[in-house]
């Protein structure tokens, strides 16, 4: 017979296993409907006459509307922010000092690597989700890349590989960041909301205005990062 | 896929189909379980072990259904219950119509063909690959 709390369970199972597929709100909402109308008639629990979740989301196959794709601006955006940051940080400390702005050929490669993981990220996505340890190797290594730049850094004895003047860098990468973060914010507006509705009842109310644009924020976590080092460098005498 | 059988009428008591029959002819019968009007998912696996095809499980039926419908042999109607939620109804298009016609009669053909094979007597005459291996002449 079935009981609520495990087929909850597996809804929900199931339903994080259909996006994870990128179906589409409509289709899981239709879906899920059909689970629950089925073990309503039969009294199984959704396990026993549905199987593994993750096996049945891909046995429906319902068709997908991808959005974590490589080159769309949900990654794009993200990935020129961290770039811009990266240039950034080590511009601006140049720009004080009124010295050139020396890199390693270590730091470039180090810095590139935080950059890749960003751009790879539609393609271990759905298996960090799963296991999240996939997550924390990529955060270790983005950390381990930051603590390994600095360690390469010219100033510890390293040849400079790039000499560059950064008050345009400083500027660039400054107006990068922003750009990349308006351009992820007007892409999530733009972006049809995907709610889960039922075939028979009601459609879920949109998501408000204010609501949308305060989604937004973490957009501008990059520039904002980045204003708290200019802050910190204008205060060092 | 997972399918429950059941007992084999003219079989020995507790005898299951083989999986592997029911397996190829579960949507042709999912088919013929619509041709006599909209039907749900739960209703079709119960006219189908009524019929004493087996239980067949919901993991098995949708996803065959969510096909056909792509294939535009079904289409579906939600229709609100009264008590608990509603139900998807499916039902066969005019292609789904002449798909089951099409697969009945071909159905119909082989299963007279295998019966008429299997009712036949052993023909002792006939040389089996062994013997006819055996008589290749050695080299």
């Amino acid at each position: 017979m079935s009981s609520t709390q495990p087929n909850e369970s597996w809804i929900e199972e199931f339903i994080l296993a259909l996006r994870l597929r990128e179906v589409r709100g409509d289709a899981i909402g239709d879906a899920t409907a059909v689970v629950r109308g089925h073990i309503a008639d039969s009294g199984q629990d959704a396990h026993e006459a549905f199987g593994d979740p993750s096996f049945y989301a891909k046995q429906l196959d319902l068709p997908r509307q991808p959005n974590l794709r490589p080159g769309s601006p949900v990654i794009m955006g993200p990935a020129i922010s961290l770039t811009g940051l990266l240039v950034f940080a080590q511009s601006i400390p140049a720009v004080f000092a009124g010295s050139p702005m020396e890199v390693s050929l270590p730091q470039l490669l180090l810095f590139a690597l935080p950059c890749a993981l960003v751009l790879a990220l539609p393609y271990y996505f759905n298996l960090g989700v799963r296991h999240l340890w996939v997550f924390a190797v990529a955060f270790f290594v983005v950390i381990g890349a930051g603590i390994g730049a600095g360690l390469f850094d010219p100033d510890r004895g390293f040849p400079a590989w790039l000499n560059l003047q950064p008050l345009w860098f400083a500027i660039g990468s400054g107006a990068a960041m922003l750009a990349a973060s308006v351009w992820s914010v007007v892409d999530d507006l733009r972006t049809p909301q995907d709610p889960l509705p039922g075939p028979t009842g009601p459609a879920p109310a949109p998501t408000g205005i204010v609501a949308r644009l305060i989604g937004t924020i973490p957009h501008f976590l990059m520039p904002l990062i980045a204003l708290a080092f200019l802050v910190s460098e204008l205060r060092m005498p | 896929m997972s399918i429950h059988h059941a007992a084999a009428d003219d079989g020995p008591p507790g005898t299951p189909w083989p999986t592997d029959w029911m397996r190829a002819l579960l949507g042709l019968c999912t088919l013929r379980a619509l041709e006599s009007g909209p039907s749900y998912g739960y209703a079709i696996i119960a006219e189908l072990e009524e019929a004493g095809l087996g239980v067949v499980k919901g993991g098995t039926l949708y996803p065959l259904l969510t096909r056909y419908e792509g294939a535009g042999w079904v289409e579906t109607e939600w229709r609100a219950g009264t008590s608990g939620p509603g139900r998807k109804y499916f039902s066969l298009t005019t292609e789904g119509r002449a798909e089951l016609e099409r697969h009945r009669r071909g159905w119909q053909q082989f299963a007279a063909l295998t019966c008429r094979f299997l009712a036949s007597e052993p023909d002792q005459t006939a040389v089996s690959p062994s013997t006819d291996h055996e008589r290749q002449p050695r080299p």
